[in-house]
C-alpha cells in the first residue's frame, strides 16, 4: 500500500498531466503522485498529506511560475522537510536560481522541457530506489 | 544646440561692443585732427581687421559660413582695402609693408572660411590658431609700428594732442583686437572640448540606449524559452505517453475479450464510454473533491490501497455517482480492467494535451510576431485618432455588451502622426486589461481629450485593482497576473513600446474600484482643431 507521494508543481496543466502519466506508467501503484500548479497550491497539499499520514519523497517543480519561483519554493521545503528530494523541469531558469537550489534545498538535478522521459524516470527511479 | 546659441549670443554682443568701440573711435579720430588722417586711417584699418576677426569667429562657432558671414565680410574686406590704399596714398613708408600683411593674412583666412564652408572645422580651426591668428597679430604689430613711425610726421604737421590722442586711440584699437584675439581663442578652444564632450556623452548615451535594447531582448529571449519549452515538454511527453497507451490496450483488448463475462464487458466500456463523453477534471480544485468522496467510498465498501485507487479511476474520468464502477472494483480482474480503462482514456486525453500544448505556443508566436511588428513598422502618417478607438470598440462590442457598461467621452480629438496599427493595438491591449478586470460585469470609462499640445486618453475600469506589489512590474515581458495560458504577458509590455515610439506617456494609477491607464500623446504643431461637441456613447 503506498503511502508516501511524488509531488509534481507546474503552473501548466498540460506538463502535469502528461508528466503524471509518465511516472504512473513507470512507477505502478508504488508510489501516490500528485499535482499542484504553483507553489502556493503545492504547500495546502504538502499539509492534507501530512494529515492523512503521507509523507512527500520527492517534489518535481517548475522554475518560472506565478508567484514563487521553484528555487525558493524548493528551499523553503527543504527547511521544512528537510528529506524530500528536490528535482527541478523547466523551459528556462536562471544560473543563480540552481545554485540557490543547490545549496539551499539540495537539488538532485535541473532538467530542461522538453525532457527526455527516460533521462528523468532513471533519475526518479535511482533516487528513490 | 544650446551651446552654439550661448556661443553665438557671446558672438553676437562681442560684434556689437567691437563695432561700437571701432564707431566711437571712428567718431573721435574725426574730431582729432584732419592732419592726422593718416594715423585715423591706421586706426579704421585696425578696426576693420578686428571685425573681420569677430566675424570669423561667428562662423568658426555657427559651424557655417552662411550669407550672412559671406555679405559682412566682403564688405568689411572691402572697407579694409580701400583704407589700406588711403594710407598708402598718404605717403606712409609702412603702407608696402602693412599691404603684404594684410594680403598673407586674407590669404589664410580665405583658406579658413572654405574649409568652414566645406564643413571641416575641426581643420578649420587648426588654420585659425596655426596661421590666421598669428596673421593677426603680425599685421596688428605692423599697424602699431607704423603709427609710430608717422610720429615725427605728427610732430610737424599736428598738435600735439591731437597726436596724443589718435597714438591713445590708436594703441586702444589694438589692445581691444589683441584682446578680442585671445578672447576667441578661448572661445574656440572651449567650444572645441565641449564639442567632444557632447561627441563622448552622446556614444555613451547610444551604447546605454544599446545595453537596455539588449536587456530587454535577453529578458525576451528567456521569456520565450520558457513559453516553448513547456509546451514542447507536454508534447513530447504526451506522445509518449499516447505511444505506450496504444501498445498497452493492444496488447490487452485480446484477453479482455476472452477472459472477460459479457456483462463486466458492459460495465467495464459503459465506464469508458462515460468517461471519454466528459470534460476531464484539470485542476486540483476540481479533482480533490472528487478524489476524496471516491477514496471513502472505497474504504467503506473496503476496498485496500483505496486512494491510490481513487486517484487512477478520477485519471480515468470516473465521476459520481460511483455505484456504476464498484461492481469493477470488486471483480477478481480489477487491476487489469483499470489498466485497460486508463490506456483507453488516456490515449483521447494524451491528443488533447498536444492539441492545447500546441496552441499555447502558436499563442506565444502570434504574440512575438505583434510584438516585433511594433519594432520594425516605419511608415509613419497622419491619422484619425477617434477612428483608432473606435475599431477597438467595435472589435470588443460582443465582450463589452455582456453585464459591461461603456461610458465614452470624446472632445476635440486631433489627428495624430504615427502609426495607427500600433495605437489599435494599444487601445486592444488596455481594453482587453479592463474587460478581464471586470471579470464580466462592471463599467469602463474612456475619455479622450485635447489638452494644450498633447491629447490624453484615459481608460478607466472598476474591477479590483491591481495589487500594489506587481504594479511596478506590469510593462515588462512577459509578467502577466492572468492564468497560464490566457495573457502572455506581453501586452503592457507592447502598450509601452508603442507609446514611446509616439513620443508619449503611459501611467497607472489604481486602487480597488478605480484603475486608469493614462495616455498621453503630443498632437503635431500643424494639427487643426478638429472640434465637436463631447459624444457620450453606451453600450
Amino acid at each position: 500500500m503506498s503511502r508516501s507521494a511524488i509531488l509534481c508543481v507546474d503552473d501548466e496543466i498540460a506538463v502535469l498531466s502528461s508528466l503524471k502519466e509518465q511516472l504512473r506508467r513507470r512507477f505502478g501503484d508504488r508510489y501516490l503522485y500528485e499535482t499542484a500548479a504553483s507553489a502556493e497550491e503545492a504547500w495546502a497539499l504538502i499539509d492534507e498529506l501530512a494529515e492523512d499520514g503521507i509523507g512527500i519523497l520527492m517534489i518535481i517543480s517548475d522554475w518560472l511560475m506565478p508567484g514563487v519561483k521553484g528555487d525558493e519554493f524548493l528551499a523553503q521545503v527543504h527547511d521544512a522537510h528537510p528529506t524530500v528530494m528536490t528535482v527541478m523541469l523547466t523551459g528556462q531558469v536562471e544560473p543563480l536560481a540552481i545554485e540557490r537550489a543547490q545549496r539551499e534545498a539540495n537539488l538532485l538535478a535541473c532538467i530542461h522541457k522538453p525532457w527526455n522521459e527516460g533521462e528523468l524516470l532513471d533519475l526518479v527511479g535511482a533516487s528513490l530506489g | 544646440m544650446a551651446l552654439l546659441q550661448s556661443a553665438s549670443r557671446v558672438v553676437v554682443s562681442s560684434i556689437v561692443v567691437a563695432i561700437a568701440a571701432t564707431l566711437s573711435i571712428q567718431w573721435l579720430s574725426h574730431w582729432a585732427a584732419d592732419s592726422a588722417r593718416t594715423e585715423r586711417h591706421l586706426i579704421e584699418f585696425q578696426s576693420a581687421l578686428n571685425e573681420m576677426n569677430a566675424i570669423e569667429w561667428r562662423a568658426i562657432s555657427l559651424h557655417s559660413f552662411d550669407e550672412e558671414t559671406s555679405e559682412a565680410y566682403s564688405r568689411v574686406r572691402g572697407r579694409a582695402s580701400q583704407l589700406l590704399g588711403s594710407i598708402s596714398a598718404g605717403g606712409s613708408n609702412a603702407g608696402g609693408v602693412l599691404d603684404s600683411g594684410y594680403r598673407h593674412y586674407l590669404g589664410v583666412l580665405d583658406r579658413e572660411f572654405s574649409l568652414i564652408d566645406r564643413g571641416l572645422v575641426d581643420q578649420a580651426i587648426e588654420v585659425d590658431e596655426n596661421e590666421v591668428d598669428p596673421a593677426f597679430v603680425e599685421l596688428s604689430q605692423d599697424i602699431g609700428e607704423a603709427a609710430i613711425a608717422r610720429r615725427s610726421e605728427s610732430e610737424r604737421v599736428g598738435t600735439l594732442a591731437s597726436y596724443g590722442t589718435s597714438i591713445s586711440l590708436l594703441l586702444a584699437a589694438v589692445v581691444i583686437g589683441w584682446m578680442f584675439t585671445r578672447f576667441t581663442v578661448l572661445r574656440k578652444r572651449q567650444t572645441r572640448q565641449l564639442a567632444t564632450a557632447m561627441e563622448d556623452l552622446r556614444q555613451t548615451q547610444a551604447q546605454l540606449v544599446q545595453s537596455a535594447k539588449l536587456a530587454a531582448l535577453g529578458q525576451l529571449i528567456a521569456g520565450i524559452a520558457h513559453e516553448i519549452n513547456s509546451p514542447l515538454g507536454a508534447i513530447r511527453a504526451a506522445a509518449g505517453n499516447g505511444d505506450a497507451a496504444l501498445h498497452s490496450s493492444l496488447r490487452d483488448l485480446p484477453e479482455l475479450a476472452e477472459s472477460i463475462d459479457a456483462p463486466t464487458r458492459r460495465q467495464f466500456f459503459a465506464m469508458v464510454d462515460d468517461a471519454l463523453k466528459r470534460p476531464p477534471l484539470v485542476t486540483s480544485a476540481e479533482r480533490r473533491p472528487v478524489m476524496r468522496a471516491l477514496s471513502r467510498k472505497l474504504e467503506e465498501a473496503g476496498i485496500a490501497n483505496a486512494r491510490s485507487i481513487a486517484d487512477l479511476l478520477v485519471d480515468i474520468g470516473v465521476r459520481a455517482p460511483f455505484d456504476r464502477v464498484m461492481p469493477l472494483l470488486q471483480h477478481p480482474s480489477r487491476d487489469r480492467l483499470l489498466k485497460l480503462a486508463y490506456d483507453l482514456t488516456r490515449l483521447n486525453e494524451n491528443n488533447h494535451t498536444i492539441l492545447s500544448a500546441v496552441e499555447r505556443a502558436a499563442k506565444v508566436v502570434f504574440a512575438l510576431k505583434n510584438y516585433a511588428r511594433v519594432e520594425h513598422d516605419s511608415e509613419v502618417q497622419r491619422f484619425d485618432l477617434r477612428a483608432t478607438i473606435d475599431t477597438v470598440l467595435e472589435l470588443y462590442r460582443n465582450q463589452i455588451k455582456q453585464g459591461v457598461e461603456l461610458r465614452c467621452n470624446f472632445e476635440n480629438l486631433p489627428s495624430l502622426e504615427g502609426h495607427p496599427d500600433e495605437l489599435v493595438q494599444l487601445w486592444t491591449n488596455l481594453v482587453n486589461n479592463a474587460l478581464h478586470a471586470l471579470q464580466g460585469s462592471g463599467r469602463i470609462t474612456i475619455d479622450a481629450l485635447r489638452r494644450d499640445d498633447e491629447v490624453v486618453v484615459s481608460i478607466t475600469d472598476d474591477g479590483p485593482g491591481i495589487p500594489e506589489a506587481v504594479r511596478s512590474r506590469i510593462f515588462e515581458p512577459f509578467f502577466s497576473t492572468k492564468p497560464r495560458g490566457e495573457g502572455t504577458g506581453l501586452g503592457l509590455h507592447i502598450c509601452r513600446e508603442v507609446v514611446a515610439r509616439h513620443d508619449g506617456t503611459i501611467e497607472v494609477d489604481s486602487r480597488p474600484g478605480q484603475t486608469t491607464f493614462r495616455v498621453c500623446l503630443p498632437v503635431p504643431a500643424s494639427t487643426a482643431d478638429a472640434g465637436g461637441a463631447p459624444v457620450a456613447l453606451a453600450a
